[in-house]
């Protein structure tokens, strides 16, 4: 491997002190409780927060129990293509999502790897239809998502972050885009899976054809999916009424989102002389 | 109009404001900014820290790893810290490898661990020649408001604070080795180290605590790194001359917050143990 | 919907009202199905023009502004060169940028009269303050630039002393403490610029670093 002389280097070989954990068959406790306590279709606690970055236009940072995500958004540059081909009339959101080396169970590297490139496009996808992208054209938005710690969901709870950073920056938006995630192994469902649940899904129980995990981009206002990226197996009449159910659940983190919004408007109102600007 | 001058005429912005003794944030020009430590956040790591100080945000996370010690000293375990200065912490870095000004941090934390030897590497040996703790330390800046370094060494150190390792049987027979999870001992640390940044502004100001936007308008910046009596690094890249009174006068305030930052740290410390 | 002292909040995605002959959507809002969004979120301000009401979000953050066609702009001189020179816009009109756009004031641009006999270096160094308005943009990437009007050209500039220099005529500037005179491409300035640089007398001042 080619030493990399940007950064300290380590022995040349290490490997994990924690043996590789066998599965844990049995996700569900008596009384159908989750591992954590929660029922199947319960969400975790969320904390969110706006304006976390003070050198970023805008930003938020997603709490959902141990899953910890933090978003920041630049003002819109210039496209750094000089191809003339390539000057569209709509601008571009620009991801980059990344996972911290400690954010996991094994020690992550440095470098940009596969997931979190697959990550950055599922969520430029995710919430480019959500901004009003012909307003900026030729420009782009860049969006920076590093998760601290991922006990799973971490694209979902990205796309909820990514979206209140946006509308923190300014960003003319047509909706507050909420993302969920649902695992599923057999009959079972896990809503806003855990860390656990969703290597559990993914893997499948034996005997069990239906498994997977699925995350889904959501704009509530105008009931519209902008992303949905599943991987497992699920029929497709399953696959439809889950995707019908979205819209409640999704209703309930689009409340919260739009609560945190409005209480720091109002109390940048309140703290600055901008108010003398409004009347 | 404030801003508009201070865009166009940034210099004559800052100068004006250091004429009246005050800084543009409005605090006095020894005055540091409210710090925070928050020790333990990041359950997926072994050691965790984050530091505030100002606007400034750097998390450190800490993993442990085995790995077999170096043929030169057999008996040492490994400690490696990186800073990263992700495009999310400010928009003046670009996305990819570590700029310059990572690369320096890298260095600058990892001298500090040899010069003021507060993790002994002995104690991170398992089996002299065979097997040792390797501790990552990857530093990550959220927020990048200047004397970001300050912020480093706090985050590092109060990491290494935090740090748990289990106990490991190794058989150099069989070469076995049996990590007991539930049996953890704290690393301990021999010192705290904690720096303090300067920035020098027209050779006869001194701003403690810099921020960015002080940083970029100063003349040169001096961090010092000490612990209590004793100083392990002073590191003064460029920028005007300083008189040695008024070098010994920052070493004396350094002194000072290392001692009020290793409270705060004993403090942190304490709360996540009860 | 919240109020606060009347003042109407609202956040992206939120219905402000219907869209009818009499209200349209105006600046942060956007209509859909009949309907009036907020796309921004801010404050609800509704403006009467004629009988219409437009219906505007205004955003607490500053809006990212770019230059247009025809803007005054605040830039300062990076690189001169024997045809051009190379600005960054620091200012449009008298919103400051929190990330100025890079700039080209060709050598045809600085002046109304005798266009073909204008020296670059004459005319601006690099550091230099100017007033400019914004060209009708031909290469996607540049803004240009032009100084052809009298209230436009260099309004600071630093001698070699470090201090601001006082404008002598149109195309001179004095330096105030060695008297040395720069060639410029002044601009009749208004005089609130003047007074602030006539109190800045520190001798000590440096160059603001380029």
């Amino acid at each position: 491997m080619p030493v990399d002389h940007r950064r300290i280097q380590g022995p040349e070989c290490s490997e994990d002190y924690r043996k590789p954990k066998t599965l844990d068959a049995a996700l569900l406790k008596k009384g159908s409780r989750r591992a954590d306590g929660r029922k199947c279709g319960e969400q975790r606690k969320i904390f969110l927060k706006p304006g976390v970055v003070s050198q970023a236009k805008g930003s938020a940072y997603i709490e959902l129990d141990h899953t910890k995500v933090i978003c920041s958004v630049f003002d819109p540059r210039e496209k750094a293509s000089r191809n003339l081909e390539q000057q569209t009339v709509r601008g571009e959101i620009f991801c980059e999502f990344k996972f911290a080396s400690f954010s996991g169970v094994q020690r992550r590297s440095h470098q940009q790897e596969a997931d979190d490139k697959e990550y950055s496009l599922l969520l430029k996808n995710a919430l480019e239809p959500a901004v009003c992208l012909h307003e900026f054209p030729n420009f782009q938005v860049d969006v920076q998502v590093l998760v601290l710690q991922d006990d799973g969901s971490s694209l979902a709870a990205a796309i909820t972050c990514a979206g209140l950073a946006l509308a923190d920056a300014a960003v003319p938006m047509y909706d507050l885009p909420v993302g969920l995630s649902k695992a599923f192994s057999g009959d079972t469902e896990f809503f806003d899976p855990t860390g656990a649940e969703e290597r559990m899904c993914l893997r499948g129980v034996d005997g069990e054809s239906d498994h997977g995990v699925f995350t889904i981009g959501f704009l509530p206002t105008f009931n519209q999916v902008s992303q949905l990226f599943h991987s497992g197996h699920i029929s497709s009449d399953r696959f439809g009424k889950m995707i019908s159910e979205v819209g409640t659940l999704a209703a309930e983190v689009h409340k919260a989102v739009q609560a945190i919004l409005l209480s720091a408007v109002k109390s940048s109102i309140d703290s600055s002389d901008n108010s003398k600007l409004l009347l | 109009m404030s801003v508009h001058i201070k865009t166009i005429h940034p210099m004559k912005y800052m100068r004006d404001f250091l004429a009246r003794n005050i800084r543009p944030d409005g605090r006095k020009l020894s005055e540091v900014r409210p710090t925070a430590i928050n020790v333990g956040s990041i359950s997926t790591a072994d050691g965790s820290a984050l530091v505030k100080i100002g606007n400034t945000v750097v998390i450190c996370g800490i993993k442990a790893e085995l790995t077999v010690p170096n043929a030169e000293n057999p008996n040492e375990g490994f400690v490696i810290p990186n800073v990263e200065l992700p495009p999310l912490c400010s928009p003046q870095f670009k996305s990819g490898p570590p700029g310059e000004t990572a690369q320096v941090s890298s260095q600058f934390l990892a001298d500090i661990l040899v010069n003021s030897k507060c993790v002994d590497l002995q104690s991170l040996c398992i089996m002299p020649d065979k097997l040792a703790w390797v501790l990552y330390c990857d530093l990550i800046c959220l927020d990048h408001d200047g004397s970001v370094l300050d912020a480093c060494v706090a985050a590092l150190v109060s990491a290494l604070c935090t740090v748990t390792l289990p106990e490991v049987k190794f058989d150099a027979i069989t070469k076995n080795k049996t990590v007991e999870l539930e049996k953890r001992r704290p690393l301990t640390l021999t010192c705290f180290p904690f720096a303090s940044t300067f920035a020098t502004f027209d050779e006869n100001s001194i701003l403690a605590d810099p921020s960015e936007e002080e940083e970029s308008l100063c003349s040169g910046t001096i961090s010092i790194v000490t612990s209590g009596d004793s100083l392990y690094s002073v590191h003064k890249p460029g920028g005007c001359q300083l008189s040695e009174n008024r070098l010994s006068e920052c070493i004396s305030k350094a002194q000072k917050r290392s001692l009020t930052l290793r409270g705060m740290v004993e403090k942190s410390m304490e709360s996540i143990k009860s | 919907m919240s109020s606060t002292n009347e003042r109407i909040i609202c956040v992206p995605g939120q219905v402000l009202c219907a869209s009818s002959n009499d209200h349209v959507a105006g600046q942060g809002t956007f209509e859909r199905m009949g309907y009036i969004y907020a796309s921004l979120a801010g404050v609800v301000k509704v403006e009467k023009k004629l009988e219409i009401n437009i219906v505007q979000v205004q955003s607490l953050k500053e809006q990212s502004t770019v230059p247009s066609p025809g803007d005054i702009v605040t830039a300062r001189v990076l690189i001169v060169k024997s045809r051009q020179c190379m600005c960054e816009i620091k200012c449009i009109g008298d919103i400051a940028l929190t990330r100025p756009f890079r700039a080209v004031l060709r050598q045809e641009d600085v002046r109304a009269t005798e266009k073909d006999r204008v020296k670059m270096y004459e005319s601006f160094a690099p550091g230099d303050i100017i007033l400019a308005r914004v060209l009708p943009i031909m290469d996607v990437h540049t803004y240009q630039l032009s100084t052809a009007e009298n209230e436009l050209g260099v309004v600071i500039s630093h001698s070699e002393a470090g201090v601001p220099m006082v404008p002598i005529s149109w195309t001179e500037m004095q330096c105030p403490v060695n008297f040395t005179k720069k060639l410029r491409k002044v601009a009749k300035v208004i005089p609130e610029n003047i007074d602030i640089d006539m109190e800045d007398n520190t001798e000590t001042e440096k160059k603001p670093s380029t």
